[in-house]
């Protein structure tokens, strides 16, 4: 995973090897990483090889990926990032929660908001059962006490159709 | 701190998102619209109380389903809005909003709901009329009728007016002009502000840049009451200090002065042709503090009339020729220079040095 692309300066740059709960290994740039603001204070704590026991390969590829591209990110191709956010937020609900309880974890601020941005507009104007069954929520209310909060806000759950479908 | 909030999460293969802490959970809940986010508050106990960490709220008619174009002014929507807005602030009683907007236009039928609103809207966390001006940053014109304002009003932001009528509370200003219009901020506060400002205000303080200390009037409106003036001048270009004298004798009952520069560049060139300071008496003026000079022949001359003026005061009262023999040393490590004028007969005028 080495960025060898810039090879007379590599040996200047200060490398970095991240390790996922499964045991892989990724070497960068610590200019890259440093977008992650947990790494960030490890690096300024003196690791150079950060094991990451929450965040398994799958994620952190990702992630990894995410990172690299906004390291990237100049005055002059903001729309090419913009696309590849557009791209990079299509997964499934699982991979979306996946991603950010890794980026809650490693503290990358873009990619939370990217996220949770996603998450919120995907959900918007579901159904409160499509919503339950999308975040595995288990309805804890009584009838009465599920009848109580909806009329506390009763114009929110007036008015329009909602949306019964899970992606 | 934070990033050890999952520390303790294990994934299983199939992963269970009621894991998912609060402040992950929060973070959505307060990215869709409102209405959305309050239908949120039925998904289960869990998630009943998220929709009240929402950092920025938006209330506009669509929220009930009202175009806000078609129905703006129906008075059944208006009134629908301000219930739905009441009943959802009560949740935000004490809590804290980072940004609030809201787009409505209320009749005079509604008045008391209104007034609740502005009740609920005071309870926010950071919702008292100082925080909320503070945050509207794109606010172009404030007007304040028939209030009654906090004893202290900080304004700030892209303010270009503000005026006051018939307002009652006040004592305090503290005016942040950095982004009023360039040429014209000083006249502008030394002139209409002054005039519109409640009679009762005591104490002002003015924050301004760049080339808006300019133009400095040569004569401007009368404090009657102020008692204490601070200018703050940031990252002045080339400033004749002995402008600001008009506004000092504008004040009558001025006792405190505080002139800070900060940031201050400077061109060496000779002195502009001005007419000599007479001095005025200032019989009230107790203390100046001048910070951040740099011994400037101007700033020497205007200290100097500073002193001329509320000696003469002094021997009114005093005769004694004290203060004679006050000879500013303006030395490079003065960044602050204070004088105090007492009434006191033998009590000299120190000059003393506030920082490095």
């Amino acid at each position: 995973m080495a960025s060898s692309s810039s090879s007379s300066k590599t040996g200047l740059k200060k490398m970095l090897t991240l390790k996922s709960s499964d045991g892989d290994e990724f070497e960068l740039e610590e200019s890259i990483v440093i977008q992650c603001q947990t790494i960030k204070h490890m690096v300024e704590d003196g690791f150079s090889l950060i094991p990451l026991q929450n965040v398994d390969t799958k994620t952190l590829t990702k992630i990894i990926e995410y990172m690299k591209k906004h390291a990237e990110k100049t005055e002059s191709n903001k729309e090419e990032i913009k696309n590849f956010n557009k791209e990079f937020v299509k997964g499934s609900f699982d991979d979306q929660f996946e991603l950010v309880s890794a980026a809650n974890y490693l503290h990358i601020n873009g990619l939370m908001d990217l996220l949770c941005q996603s998450i919120a507009d995907r959900i918007n104007n579901k159904s409160v059962r499509a919503v339950r069954e999308i975040f595995n929520i288990s309805n804890d209310y009584t009838p009465d006490e599920e009848e109580k909060v909806r009329d506390e806000h009763k114009w929110a759950h007036e008015g329009g159709e909602f949306d019964e479908s899970l992606d | 701190m934070g990033q050890r909030e999952l520390g303790g999460l294990v994934r299983d293969a199939k992963v269970d998102y009621s894991e998912l802490p609060d402040d992950v959970l929060s973070s959505i809940v307060a990215r869709p619209t409102v209405r959305d986010a309050v239908r949120t508050s039925i998904l289960s106990k869990r998630w009943r109380y998220l929709i009240a960490s929402m950092p920025t709220l938006k209330f506009s008619l669509d929220m009930i389903g009202a175009n806000s174009c078609r129905h703006k002014c129906f008075p059944h929507y208006q009134q629908k809005f301000l219930k739905v807005v009441n009943q959802f602030l009560q949740l935000y009683s004490g809590r804290k909003v980072s940004n609030l907007e809201m787009h409505i236009c209320i009749g005079r039928e509604f008045s008391s709901e209104f007034d609740q609103l502005m009740h609920s809207l005071s309870k926010i966390d950071g919702g008292h009329l100082e925080d909320i001006l503070s945050s509207c940053l794109n606010l172009n014109q404030l007007g304040l009728k028939s209030c009654k304002l906090p004893y202290k009003l900080c304004i700030s932001g892209t303010v270009k007016s503000v005026r006051f009528t018939n307002c009652g509370g006040l004592e305090e200003i503290d005016l942040q002009a950095t982004n009023l219009r360039r040429d014209t901020a000083i006249p502008y506060i030394f002139g209409e502000f002054v005039r519109d400002l409640p009679a009762q205000i005591k104490s002002l303080t003015v924050t301004a840049c760049y080339s808006q200390v300019k133009n400095f009037p040569t004569e401007t409106q009368i404090f009657r009451n102020l008692r204490m003036l601070a200018l703050l001048l940031e990252n002045t270009y080339d400033f004749d200090m002995v402008k600001v004298s008009p506004v000092l004798d504008s004040c009558p009952l001025l006792r405190y002065l505080d002139l800070v520069q900060w940031g201050t560049f400077r061109q060496a060139r000779g002195r502009g042709i001005r007419f000599p300071l007479s001095p005025t008496y200032h019989t009230e003026l107790k203390e100046v503090r001048f910070g951040g000079f740099l011994g400037t022949g101007e700033e020497i001359e205007f200290a100097s009339y500073i002193v001329r003026s509320a000696v003469l005061s002094g021997e009114k009262e005093a005769k004694g020729p004290y203060g004679c023999n006050f000879q500013p040393c303006w030395l490079e490590s003065y960044l602050a220079l204070s004088i105090i004028c007492t009434d006191a007969l033998n009590s000299p005028l120190i000059p003393f040095n506030l920082s490095r």
